[in-house]
């Protein structure tokens, strides 16, 4: 029974990791292999329903929505990924230190982190949207701030953890400065736990992008991204429900490609590492 | 006329792709009232036997015998809730750990409750107090109302052991109950098992590492190697003369350590691996009698009456 | 423990200190102007430069922190910039609160619903076609966006079925059963993600307290399997359960956020986008903090929860 395991979630990884990869390839090219540009508006064929030259219909510009949602998931896909890797960069840098250095850095960090995430996920980057302003940037800076607690908390106590292991100490007692040590000690160490934290922030950030957008606080039209197009689609729901319906279910299957992957990742990481990333 | 008549049991873990033999063809008779000292080493099956008898094997691991008769009742083909009603009233078992025993988000009383009414309602506690003090606990009220994390794993295991006492069963298996304490404990807790093995009419299947416990307190001993009974005997004259090896090795460590020896020898080798198991004895590979034959599998002799061996000596 | 329980109070009270600092600090740095917001564009500078003065816009930020705080002690929050014209905040807040903490309270107990079924069945039924099923939806639910499920419900539910209105809320004070009927689909949208979670989590408890000792040794009394699912391992499987209902508080709010904007519930997320959308800082402010201060509460109720579900931790 205990052999079956691995096998049981390399199916699941598996199973993310091609959807994923599928997702990937199909916003980075497909909006090359579609016949449409994403602004090509046709107006005699205004929200039309899902057909053979439409897959997932036209919106009420005539606009090809499979190509929207190809072009805005790029947009999306990228927004998150910038926001993630600035959390996950600055996170770690302020998790790692506060671990190594201790005292009142160490507190203050914890402090400050901790209130940030008593805050609702959503309802800071909501406020964050008003202190920021409106756009494709502060969307991303948004997501870096709402996501730097997570990973700077996962950060810290995965190195006081590691810091006790006896090939730190060794590197400490001969005289290894702290910075060598982070980095060359502990921090591929912790690599892979960051990794799987990382992906499944991704999948949260395209949510919490998508919501920001879908509300108008986020990116801006005309530059399309997932929620900029659930918005249009809620626009006309009544009439056309298939935009938003369909978009969303595009989102749900990219979202799902991602948790099966990093759930799958997370099995594969490190024991230790494993029990702080619950 | 035996209460609990055991042949050819066997107890396999399914792995991958095979089956695991971790139990290979015990054979016992239990008579009324009669208590059987099960000795082994760690891994020699002794748990799985007992688990094996109640029909609580965890989940993966599975019983076969030719027979497993109890008072009457065949228990192989018994329906789980024909089972379900033998447990605690006829057929009980006292766990090696105490402490993990309990279920932690409820109090002693609770147990006791739980246990005597068997979850079907409550009834009122006068007697818990008076079974609590029948295990040699002083203040049986105050123990009632506590958690088991703020008990000790003496007062705990006393607690467990009236719980299944209450119930007056028919046999009673006791799964090595003082080895996870410390010894002034330890003593304590098998006078009780003395005390308990004259009040209730109940018979004994008492497994244990420890020969001197055995020869205090059991009647007759199975010795277990490796999954397989390999001799059998009253208790006394089994350790006044141990015919296998193996015994003779157990006693002999037994009575270095009771004479306070500084060195220990001990028996040399390891258990066989259960994967791989030798072909013939499995004792063979640590046997200092080790000869020509010894490769095929032992069967059971008969050398003197009521003693059973595994070997070829004793042909 | 009512030292403990002040201990925590003080804590909680720095928390909302703190929070209440940074929130009021960022807003400051927010572009634009309250004056301006408040009187327009193109108001007065006579105008702007008097309501500066009597909010205190001119003085150093600590003081006006002071003053702010000194306010909310006494329940003023300010005044809305653009909503209604100068109403005051707090009586804002008190009208909506209610309505978000209805509809949150509702998602969490279908939440709950869903998650225990889906969870005990899961594990009851582990490795067997009804475990994928129900692992399958878990994963499933996390991946949907909230606010896309709510639409879909609208789609499928409201429309096909018009017990359930696509649009408003009826409070409960003029009738439950309309508030249960227009809140069903909302709550449903929030309720499905953290179901996926809560289920999946139970599901592990469930399965982890099944192979303790202390369930076999239930077993062994003859104990009933209903019995035993309730009080051993559903009971101590509620413990990692509540812990992480907790910790879902957070994303609960999140999602009521958006889904009261989608289905025009009245409530403090709707509030809180439309103020963002108008710039009307004392609102989002106050409605910052108060989201704080919900998720504050509830983490100190299920501590205390969890406390005494565990009588491990009470100590």
């Amino acid at each position: 029974m205990l052999a079956f395991r691995p096998l049981l979630r390399n199916r699941t990884m598996l199973a993310g990791l091609t959807i994923t990869i599928f997702v990937l390839l199909a916003v980075t090219l497909g909006a090359a292999l579609v016949p449409y540009s994403d602004t090509q508006m046709d107006f005699l064929n205004i929200l039309t329903p899902p057909s053979l030259s439409h897959p997932l219909g036209t919106d009420s510009f005539g606009r090809d929505v499979l190509t929207r949602v190809l072009v805005g998931g790029r947009v999306s896909l990228i927004i998150s990924a910038c926001g993630v890797a600035l959390a996950a960069m600055f996170g770690t840098l302020a998790g790692m230190s506060a671990a190594w250095l201790g005292g009142w850095p160490e507190t203050l960090l914890l402090g400050l982190v901790d209130l940030l995430f008593a805050f609702p996920s959503f309802v800071l980057a909501l406020f964050l949207m008003v202190v920021l302003g409106y756009g494709t940037q502060d969307v991303i800076l948004a997501i870096a701030l709402v996501y730097f607690p997570i990973f700077s908390r996962l950060s810290r106590s995965l190195t006081r953890v590691l810091m006790g292991e006896p090939y730190v100490q060794a590197a400490r007692l001969i005289g290894q400065p702290g910075r060598m040590i982070l980095l060359r000690e502990i921090l591929p160490n912790i690599l892979s736990a960051l990794l799987v934290q990382a992906t499944i922030a991704l999948a949260f950030g395209i949510v919490m992008e998508a919501g920001l957008s879908f509300l108008g606080l986020g990116v801006q039209p005309p530059t399309p991204s997932l929620g900029v197009i659930l918005a249009d689609g809620r626009e006309y729901f009544q009439k056309a429900p298939w935009v938003l319906t369909l978009t969303g279910l595009a989102v749900s299957i990219a979202l799902l490609g991602l948790n099966l992957f990093g759930d799958g990742l997370r099995d594969l990481a490190d024991p230790k590492l494993r029990q702080a990333l619950r | 006329m035996a209460v609990l008549s055991v042949r050819g049991l066997r107890v396999a873990v399914q792995a991958r792709d095979r089956a695991i033999d971790l139990v290979r063809g015990v054979d016992f008779d239990l008579a009324a009232g009669e208590t059987l000292g099960l000795i082994g080493e760690s891994g020699s099956g002794k748990t799985l036997t007992c688990l094996a008898l109640l029909r609580l094997l965890p989940d993966g691991m599975s019983a076969a015998a030719e027979q497993l008769h109890f008072d009457g009742h065949d228990l192989l083909s018994l329906p789980e809730a024909g089972m379900r009603r033998l447990r605690g009233r006829r057929l009980a078992m006292i766990f090696q750990d105490p402490v993990g025993a309990f279920n932690p988000a409820k109090r002693i009383g609770w147990h006791l409750r739980a246990a005597l009414t068997r979850g079907e309602g409550g009834r009122a506690p006068e007697k818990a107090t008076a079974l609590l003090q029948d295990v040699g606990i002083s203040e049986p009220e105050r123990v009632l109302r506590r958690y088991p994390h703020q008990l000790s794993g003496g007062m705990l295991q006393r607690a467990l052991i009236a719980m299944v006492a209450a119930l007056r069963p028919d046999v009673i298996v006791a799964d090595e109950p003082t080895t996870n304490l410390d010894n002034i404990v330890e003593q304590q807790i098998l006078a009780l098992f003395r005390d308990l093995r004259r009040r209730l009419s109940a018979a004994f299947v008492f497994i244990t590492h420890d020969m001197a416990i055995a020869a205090d307190i059991c009647d007759r001993i199975a010795v277990m190697y490796a999954g397989q009974i390999v001799e059998s005997g009253p208790a006394k004259a089994v350790l006044a003369d141990p015919l296998h090896p193996y015994t003779q090795g157990l006693v002999a460590t037994a009575r270095a350590l009771i004479a306070g020896a500084e060195t220990l020898a001990e028996i040399p080798g390891q258990p066989p691996n259960f994967l791989d198991p030798p072909p013939g004895c499995l004792f063979a590979p640590r046997c200092p009698a080790r000869r020509d034959g010894c490769d095929v599998p032992q069967h059971l002799r008969a050398p003197r009456p009521d003693r059973q061996v595994r070997c070829l000596l004793y042909d | 423990m009512l030292r403990a329980l002040a201990q925590r109070g003080l804590a909680l009270a720095g928390t909302i200190l703190a929070g209440a600092l940074v929130v009021f600090f960022a807003m400051k740095a927010a572009p634009g102007d309250p004056a301006l917001t408040a009187l327009g564009e193109n108001a007065r500078p006579e105008l702007v430069a008097a309501f500066r003065h009597t909010h205190h816009l001119d003085l150093p930020l600590t003081t006006q922190f002071a003053h702010w705080l000194s306010g909310a002690l006494h329940g003023d929050f300010g005044q809305s910039l653009t909503l209604a014209g100068g109403v005051p905040v707090a009586g804002l807040i008190a009208t909506r609160l209610p309505v978000t903490a209805f509809i949150g309270a509702y998602a969490l107990m279908l939440a709950v619903l869903i998650s225990l079924a889906i969870g005990t069945i899961a594990a009851l039924r582990r490795g067997r076609f009804a475990d994928t099923l129900a692992t399958s939806f878990a994963v499933l639910g996390v991946s949907m966006p909230d606010f896309w499920l709510g639409y879909v419900l609208i789609f499928f539910l409201a429309l096909n079925f018009p017990i359930f209105p696509s649009y408003g809320f009826i409070s409960p004070v003029q009738s439950l059963p309309g508030a249960l009927l227009s809140g069903f689909l909302p709550a449903l949208a929030i309720a499905a993600p953290m179901a996926a979670v809560f289920a999946r989590i139970l599901r592990a408890a469930l399965l982890e307290v099944l192979h303790r000792e202390y369930v076999t040794v239930a077993r062994s009394f003859g104990l009933g399997e209903k019995f035993i699912f309730l009080h051993y391992v559903l009971r101590n499987a509620l413990i990692a359960y509540v812990t992480v209902i907790g910790l879902q508080v957070r994303y609960l709010l999140g999602g009521v956020v958006v889904i009261e904007r989608i289905f025009g519930i009245p409530g403090l997320g709707s509030l809180m986008v439309d103020a963002a959308f108008g710039r009307d800082f004392p609102v989002v402010q106050a409605c910052a903090l108060t989201f704080l201060v919900i998720v504050l509460a509830s983490n100190l109720l299920v501590d205390l929860v969890c406390t005494r579900l565990d009588p491990r931790r009470a100590a």
